[in-house]
């Protein structure tokens, strides 16, 4: 019975036994085939992503930069794929080394020794940059080579690295607390050195970086130990606020000051007294109390300006030749074509020329009144640079001065042609799009660099400087500096107000005209012209004179004593501002308006039928301005008759201004 | 007195050196301040013109440069710094500022 059931059992036992080396088997097989599997999908995918990375790649529109990042992924990426490729041949290699024949190993073992071999060459990917905001890790944007020492021993700062290196960062990740100081430095810097690349009139890039670095170098330090916070003190706005105030009044007070400063004149029925100080030209169309119209040329300019064509316009020019600067002159022509005014400038068609004298002191911005309160109430105020150069001053000695050297020499070598930061992030920003884009990215790898050079080891308590000097930054010289800042800037725009109120005084100037009349007698006007700003910035212009004829003819009823005449205007400014047409933030021109008077006693129409000696008249003009340096004067005029005919009657008129000096100057700036 | 860069300068110490700041089309509003000190120009004297004698030790003296540019002043208006060795005659161009520029300081180190 035992021996019938042990022959039964045999065939199922056979069975079972097959069954469970079957699993064992097929359990060991899967995880390879799986790993295989995987392997085999990973490699496909990676296959895929370098492709589309190659084809990326090729695009002709792709930036420098742009394609660097490419060639970074796609080499990591093959990189993977030949580790990839290690790991499965060593996995088949340890699970068919049995079965395999020694040449076979042997064969095998050498082509996983030749692929380790081509993964060591490859280069390694850099490590993700952390992202924590107060810790920085920056790898440096190119390997950079400090410039070799100076003779005098200057110590190098930190080696250059020589890894591959990481995308640029935005600055303000890397010094998230740099002071609004430090990011202003930086970014006139960085636009300073662009436009040293093609002009170094006004130095070379390193030089217009060196001439910014102690200011940079100090907020860069102040903002690593503290200022950002400092800054927000309201304490020391209130202290500021009194500054600015006190030196406003200074401004207004008459006994200490006087007349007001000049502004350029047009032509209007009250002439103001005011003159341009350089050349410039307007063409009027139409007269005020002639029966004639024309078109007129007139050209202004002062003895001055011509002086400082050739001594340059300088501050000794000014002071020397200020009583030049007193006279002016214009000319006025008829015009025979619009569209060459010039070629009417000749005697021929000369109508009249003025020739003015201010009486009053000079209280423009150039004035000795005007320098009088800006050494006497800003000047003491102007301590920010005060504070700057005494802390740098108490920080770079000794060894720590000759490790400041030393970091200038690495962003701005003083000795050509080693090349530092500057030129490195001029070269690294080529292919920026625009200038704009190119300060911005230059902005951010300068303070990303300074980061690195002085943030990060005031931090790690590392920085060359000693540690007292950075306690005393801390607790003196920052809130020194918030206190300068703040009065300084309350200062400077009290002295602004302070001009305004000077320029506001009253102004008298003395007028002789010679007037041509092709038509009739010459003759000569002699007038004087007040001007004086009121409240709320409207002008009062009033204008009183006489004139004479030099050669009267009796026949036409004239004596010496031609007419005299009076006037007055209000003049405003709309408070709506129009761009020019060239760009609108280069200067915002407003529209001024003006309501002016005027009574003349005409000698020579007494008695004479249909014509009356009293004209009066009242006009409405606008000044618009339209473009660079140019404006069209718009105006309504009621008159209760002309020199020839009494008869009241109501006219427009319009004409054309050109300043030329704005003109070129808006010219040389978008030449730029 | 040598010039290095624009911004820069070899002094002795104990030397005596000018600056001069030429103010073109606006007034004279500039301070230069040396170190802790505010430079005081020579009286009645265009343009501002400052004396100063460097340090006598070996650290560097700082320099800043402070300019104003009223409203009223054209864009083009401008101040200049020279350095003058007046044991020498040698005039050397430094910094310039520009009312367009966007800063209105300037520093300049004297090294020994």
């Amino acid at each position: 019975m035992k021996a019938q059931i042990r022959r039964s059992l045999r065939p199922r036992f056979r069975r079972a036994v097959w069954c469970a080396v079957a699993l064992l088997v097929t359990s060991f097989a899967s995880p390879l085939a799986a790993q295989a599997q995987q392997s085999g999908a990973g490699a496909a995918a990676l296959r895929q992503e370098i492709e589309r990375l190659d084809a990326l790649l090729s695009d002709p529109g792709r930036t420098d930069e742009g394609r660097r990042q490419i060639e970074r992924m796609i080499v990591a990426r093959k990189r993977q794929l030949s580790e990839m490729r290690v790991v499965d041949l060593e996995h088949i290699l340890e699970q068919t080394r049995d079965i395999l024949t020694p040449e076979e190993v042997r064969s095998l073992e050498a082509e996983i020794a030749e692929a380790k071999g081509r993964v060591d060459e490859m280069p390694r990917p850099n490590p993700a940059p952390r992202r924590d905001g107060a810790d920085v890790q920056q790898a440096s944007l190119r390997p950079i080579v400090p410039a070799a020492p100076r003779a005098t021993g200057a110590t190098r700062l930190a080696p250059a690295p020589t890894a591959a290196v990481a995308p640029p960062r935005n600055g303000s990740d890397c010094f998230p607390d740099a002071s609004e100081d430090l990011k202003k430095y930086v970014h006139e810097v960085a636009k300073n050195i662009v436009e040293a690349e093609h002009d170094t009139s006004r130095g070379t890039p390193d030089e217009r970086f060196q001439e910014l670095f102690g200011p940079i170098v100090f907020e860069a330090m102040a903002s690593s130990v503290g200022l950002k916070e400092a800054e927000l003190s309201s304490l020391a706005r209130q202290e500021a606020k009194a500054v600015g105030e006190a030196v406003i009044e200074v401004g207004r007070d008459d006994k200490q000051i006087g007349a007001s400063a000049r502004t350029d004149g047009t032509t209007t029925v009250a002439e103001k007294p005011g003159f341009a100080n350089l050349l410039g030209f307007a063409i009027e169309n139409g007269a005020v109390q002639q029966n004639v119209q024309g078109t007129t040329l007139t050209l202004s300019a002062t003895p001055y300006s011509l002086v400082a064509l050739d001594q340059g316009d300088t501050a000794e020019t000014y002071r020397r030749y200020t009583w030049l600067a007193a006279i002016g002159a214009t000319a006025s022509f008829e015009l025979d074509d619009a569209n060459d005014p010039l070629a009417s400038v000749t005697r021929g068609h000369l109508n009249e020329w003025t020739v003015r004298i201010r009486l009053t002191p000079d209280n423009s911005a150039r004035s000795e009144r005007a320098e009088k309160i800006f050494n006497t109430y800003v000047l003491d105020e102007l301590q920010v640079g005060n504070v700057i150069a005494g802390e740098l001053r108490d920080s770079f000695r000794g060894k720590a001065g000759a490790a400041q050297k030393a970091l200038v020499e690495k962003y701005a070598p003083t000795a050509a042609p080693v090349g530092g930061v500057v030129e490195a992030a001029l070269a690294d920003t080529k292919a920026a799009n625009s200038e704009t884009e190119r300060v911005a990215q230059i902005e951010s790898q300068l303070l990303c660099e300074l980061a690195k050079d002085i943030r990060e080891p005031i931090r790690n308590k590392t920085f060359f400087v000693e540690v007292e000097s950075l306690e005393r930054i801390r607790t003196e010289t920052i809130p020194a500096l918030v206190r300068a800042k703040l009065r300084q800037e309350e200062a400077i725009k009290g002295f602004e107000k302070a001009l305004e109120e000077l320029g506001k005084r009253p102004e008298v100037t003395f007028a002789y005209t010679n007037h041509r009349d092709p038509l009739g007698s010459d003759y000569s006007n002699l007038r004087l012209l007040y001007q004086q700003t009121l409240a709320g910035s409207i002008k009062l212009v009033a204008n009183g004179g006489f004139s004479l004829y030099s050669d009267p003819d009796p026949f036409k009823n004239q004596n010496t004593l031609r007419d005299f005449a009076v006037s007055a205007s209000l003049e405003g400014v709309l408070k709506r501002r129009i761009p020019l047409v060239v760009g609108e933030d280069l200067n915002l021109s407003p529209i001024t308006y003006t309501l002016a008077g005027r009574y003349q006693r005409l000698f020579e129409n007494r008695n004479i039928a249909g014509r009356t000696a009293d004209i009066g008249s009242v006009q409405f003009k606008l000044e618009i301005p339209v473009g660079a340096g140019m404006s069209i004067p718009l105006s309504v005029t009621y008159a209760t008759a002309t020199d020839l005919v009494k008869e009241n009657h109501v006219r427009g008129n319009f004409g054309f201004t050109f300043d030329v000096d704005k003109l070129f100057f808006l010219k040389k700036i978008v030449g730029h | 007195m040598k010039q290095v860069t624009r911004a820069i300068y070899m002094v002795a110490p104990g030397e005596h050196i000018v600056i001069e700041v030429v103010a073109t089309k606006v007034g004279q509003f500039a301070r230069v301040d040396i170190n802790h000190t505010m430079l005081t120009p020579r009286p009645g004297v265009t343009p501002l013109t400052y004396d100063h004698t460097a340090t006598n030790d070996l650290d560097t003296d700082f320099g800043i440069l402070t300019c104003v540019f009223p409203n009223a002043a054209p864009e083009d208006a401008s101040y200049q710094l020279f350095f003058i060795d007046p044991a020498s005659g040698s005039r050397f161009t430094g910094s310039d500022v520009r009312k367009s520029d966007g800063v209105h300081l300037r520093g300049f180190e004297l090294r020994k």
